[in-house]
């Protein structure tokens, strides 16, 4: 059990109550909620993937020596969180939108199954 | 009951990713923590040869951003930022198109709540800061964590905070003029790239000692520009969804 294992059980748990979210309920901000708590979990994995124990934040404040092994964590994973982001806010907003034209039509956020759809799929 | 199976197969599935992780050769090769690809990125040599000693004020890089992630998100991978960039663009402009589609608002939205008076006085002063910080984080992107995105976050705080005290929203034309404007720029940026260097949003110029707050040029440009597209970007997603009356007091169509 080190840093690694710790981290990464907290990255699984807010995945997993995210994933707890989207099954337990009917409310449409409850997913929205749930989906960016995924996010942030595969966000922080992501990000652990590239530290390794000893590594440093990957700015460079002193000189080292380039044949030898490099100090930093692996800045990729973190270049691409980044990206991922920028992207969750992007499909939030949306999905916020879509949020409020389903309440516009339904006068609720709650969803239900409609009720002949659901005979069928019974 | 059934509360207690909707608890359980969340578990289930993390369990099994947890442990799929953990043991044998998989967990060695995720968490080794480091690959070709990102020790090239970090010494620099990726184009050319590092030199022998890499650290502050080393001149003659190929790319002079003391901050690694920013070297590989506006150099190495600056076209992927350049898609994502674009990818906010349309989730903003795709907001704006369910909710209001093609029918042009008129006139003024419906009056809220006037603001407070603390709200009134304190968002000029709150706004100052704000656009301050957000600027210093922008243009320091290069050097220390942050950058474009979260100080163009920041910038777009105090637009909307002063949206919100003076009543008045921001002209939804002014902004669309500064996305325009600033994704233009980038996309210019990037041909002067392929003009001056051999390939698109290649850096071109002079690179500068690394570490020092005039070094990679292009880099301070380019993430001015993502400061001032993401706050014009996120100003506009506010603008849109603040916009709308609350809707289940609307008659149903």
């Amino acid at each position: 059990m080190n840093v690694v294992h710790l981290v990464a059980i907290s990255a699984l748990s807010l995945f997993g109550i995210g994933l707890y979210g989207l099954w337990s309920g009917r409310n449409v901000l409850r997913w929205i909620l749930a989906v960016g708590l995924m996010e942030t979990g595969i966000n922080v994995f992501l990000v652990l993937t590239g530290w390794y124990p000893g590594a440093r934040v990957p700015i460079i404040t002193e000189s080292f020596s380039t044949s030898g092994p490099v100090p930093f964590l692996d800045p990729v994973p973190s270049a691409l969180v980044l990206t991922s982001i920028v992207i969750g806010l992007g499909t939030t907003t949306l999905a916020l939108a879509l949020a409020i034209l389903h309440a516009r039509s339904h006068g609720t956020l709650e969803c239900e199954a409609d009720p002949e759809t659901a005979e069928v799929l019974e | 009951m059934t509360k207690l199976l909707a608890a359980l197969v969340p578990l289930g599935i993390v369990g099994m990713i947890a442990f799929f992780l953990f043991t044998g050769e998989t967990g060695d090769r995720l968490f080794r923590g480091r690959s070709e690809l990102g020790d090239a990125f970090s010494r620099r040599a990726v184009r050319s040869e590092p030199p022998n000693r890499l650290g502050p004020g080393t001149r003659g890089l190929e790319n002079a951003a003391a901050n690694t992630v920013t070297a590989i998100v506006l150099d190495y991978r600056g076209f992927d930022t350049l898609g994502e960039v674009t990818v906010l663009f349309a989730a903003v402009a795709g907001a704006g198109l369910a909710l209001f589609g093609r029918r042009r608002r008129r006139g003024k939205s419906a009056p809220g709540t006037p603001s407070s008076l603390i709200l009134t006085a304190a968002a000029p002063w709150v706004f100052m800061f704000l656009f301050v910080v957000g600027f210093a984080i922008v243009l320091h992107g290069h050097l220390t964590p942050g950058g474009g995105f979260p100080g163009g976050a920041l910038l777009a705080a105090g637009l909307v905070l002063l949206m919100s005290a003076s009543g008045h929203e921001s002209s939804a034309r002014r902004l669309h003029l500064l996305e325009g404007l600033s994704g233009f720029a980038f996309v210019a940026v990037g041909v002067a790239g392929l003009v001056w260097r051999d390939s698109f949003l290649a850096h071109f110029g002079d690179a500068g000692a690394l570490g020092a707050f005039w070094s990679a040029p292009v880099t301070i440009l380019l993430y001015l520009i993502i400061g001032l597209k993401v706050s014009a970007e996120l100003t506009n997603a506010v603008r849109t969804l603040a916009n709308v009356e609350d809707p289940t007091t609307e008659e149903m169509p």
